[in-house]
């Protein structure tokens, strides 16, 4: 069965993630798509957490936790390209 | 060890580099910025410690932090919300403080620009009040003793009144300035379409043109008494024209009076010194004749001089008429010089005429033949004896030739214009040798304008000269009517 905390996470999930979407847009971060593609990670985990409490519990289990490696791996992949843009930026201004 | 511990093994590692590479970035970046990174570096904080939670679950270490896991993945959302809204709002705020630097930069130049502007440029409503004035409009209106508001004057009250209803205005008018002198105006008035508070307002840009009006004034009066006096000073000429032309016309004809009334008694003393030479009369001595023979010959060269004169005034005046005809050319001109020759041996000089080329034109025989007597006369004049002067014609394409040549005294580079001149003479120091009057070349030379001839000359002092008739063989009647005559 599931936990209460996991449903208000799938609803924040639902709720937030099309808004986050509209917002998405206008902002410019670099590495701004790995940052998205490992929240869009994590809140597929939110949901086969859910989803384990009633169907294929093993292999929706072993889904949330493969999402949570690749959404660490989306995480790395953005967080190298803000330190490499702020460093070339701020040697680029050094005089 | 299996997929979902080697997974969560992945998970911690990757977040934890990330983590580190996050905290590492320099914040002073803009790209970055502080609130960015702490904030981002606080979600990523939170899947370390979800992923460190189920890695030690699944390794059977320990399940006490899997109770504060959930408080985690709870937090985990909301603040990846906030994280992107605020970058969103840092970033709108950016570009909003940009902007607001820019528009204030523009503002600037555009006052510095409509402040040294030499036109009078204002945002003015329909019911005079001023919104805006640059430092030239402002000597233009009236500041009331608040110090504060300004009020337009009068007259262009009335013309933004006009461009706030209706179209664009472009005008010049003549106001009343505040000090009561009176000044003109040019105006442009255009409907302002956002204005300020709103209502309807217009922008307006005038300058004073007094001066230039002025000047527009003083400059239409000058070309009028200009053309005044260019009116009198061509009536005047007129009239000095007119008296001229009757002066000349007088002259001509007097000219002509005298020489026609010269020419009778002329005839009468040259016919009786000839009766008297040949003894018609009785027998004459020998100094009778030679004396006699004085009286003739000066006789002759007067008549000589009298008809060259009356030739002259004829051509000048216009009368000399001409008369076309079909002629041989070169039997035109061996009918003139062939006379000639007795002249010509008497001077001991050699005459020859080479003329033979058959050419038929359409040409006044008279007046041909008396340019080539003048110019063969003049050759003969001015040639020594033992010279010769050689008369040929020379047939081109489109003209034919009539050359005089002479191994005379020739004429010097500088005097070859004047020796065309009426009354002129270029060498005048040997008299015996040109007895006339100096008007055979002026006559031949108004005579080949006449006809629509050229006349030229080539000369070299002490070699001799070559004057060249250009007869031209194009003339439409010419053709036609020679080729009539063919």
């Amino acid at each position: 069965m599931y936990q209460e905390s996991e449903i208000v996470d799938l609803l924040m999930v639902l709720f937030l993630t099309p808004i986050m979407v509209v917002t998405y847009r206008v902002v410019t971060v670099r590495g701004k798509r790995w940052f998205a593609a490992a929240y869009l990670m994590i809140a597929a985990g939110y949901v086969f957490t859910v989803l384990e409490g009633y169907v294929a519990p093993d292999a929706l289990n072993t889904l949330e936790h493969v999402t949570h490696a690749f959404a660490g791996a989306f995480c790395l992949a953005g967080a190298a390209s803000v330190f490499r843009a702020a460093h070339t930026e701020v040697e680029g201004a050094t005089p | 060890m299996s997929i979902v511990s080697l997974s969560d093994s992945i998970a911690l590692l990757c977040f934890g580099l990330g983590l580190v590479l996050l905290l590492l970035a320099p914040a002073r970046a803009r790209s970055v910025g502080a609130s960015f990174k702490y904030s981002l570096a606080v979600a990523i904080a939170l899947l370390v410690f979800v992923s460190l939670s189920n890695v030690l679950e699944h390794a059977g270490i320990t399940t006490a932090l899997d109770a504060y896991e959930d408080y985690a993945e709870v937090l985990f959302v909301p603040l990846a919300a906030y994280i992107l809204f605020s970058r969103s709002t840092t970033e709108q705020l950016a570009a909003a403080e940009a902007a607001e630097e820019q528009t204030r930069r523009e503002h600037a130049l555009l006052m510095s620009v409509v402040d040294t502007a030499p036109a009078s440029i204002m945002v003015a409503d329909a019911e005079g009040n001023v919104w805006f004035a640059n430092d030239e409009a402002r000597r233009y209106v009236e500041q009331p003793s608040d110090g504060v508001s300004l009020v337009l004057v009068p007259g262009l009250r009335s013309v933004i009144a006009r461009a706030v209803e209706a179209a664009p205005v472009r005008i010049a008018r003549r106001w009343a300035m505040l000090d009561g002198a009176e000044r003109w105006f040019s105006i442009s008035a255009t409907r302002l379409m956002s204005s300020p508070g709103g209502g309807d307002h217009a922008v307006v840009a005038f300058q004073d043109v007094t001066e230039h009006v002025a000047a527009e004034a003083e400059l239409a009066q000058y070309r009028e008494e200009l053309e005044e006096q260019v009116d009198r000073r061509t009536s005047e000429l007129l009239e000095l024209n007119q008296q001229l032309t009757e002066v000349n016309e007088t002259g001509q004809r007097l000219l002509a009076n005298v020489s026609h009334e010269l020419r009778t008694p002329l005839n009468s003393i040259i016919g009786f010194t000839d009766l008297m030479l040949g003894e018609a009369p009785g027998p004459l001595n020998e100094e009778q004749r030679r004396q006699l023979g004085f009286v003739n010959a000066s006789g002759n060269q007067l008549l000589t001089i009298v008809e060259s004169v009356l030739e002259l005034s004829k051509v000048e005046a216009g009368r000399g008429a001409v008369s076309l005809s079909v002629a041989e050319l070169g039997e035109t001109i061996r009918d003139v010089v062939n006379p000639l020759g007795i002249i010509a041996e008497d001077r001991g000089l050699t005459l020859r005429c080479s003329c033979e080329t058959a050419l038929t034109v359409l040409a006044d025989v008279d007046k041909l033949g008396q340019i080539v007597r003048n110019l063969v006369t003049n050759a003969v004049k001015f040639t020594d004896p033992g010279g010769v002067v050689d008369v040929r014609l020379v047939t081109g394409a489109r003209e034919a030739l009539i050359q005089v040549v002479d191994t005379g005294i020739g004429i010097a580079p500088e005097d070859q214009k004047r020796v065309f001149d009426a009354f002129e003479q270029v060498d005048r120091t040997d008299r015996a040798r040109s007895p006339g009057a100096g008007l055979g070349l002026s006559i031949c030379r108004d005579l080949c304008g006449l006809l629509g001839y050229g006349l030229s000359l080539e000369s070299e002092p002490g070699v001799g000269s070559t004057f060249t008739v250009h007869v031209p063989l194009e003339s439409e009647t010419a053709t036609t009517l020679v080729g009539e005559t063919e």
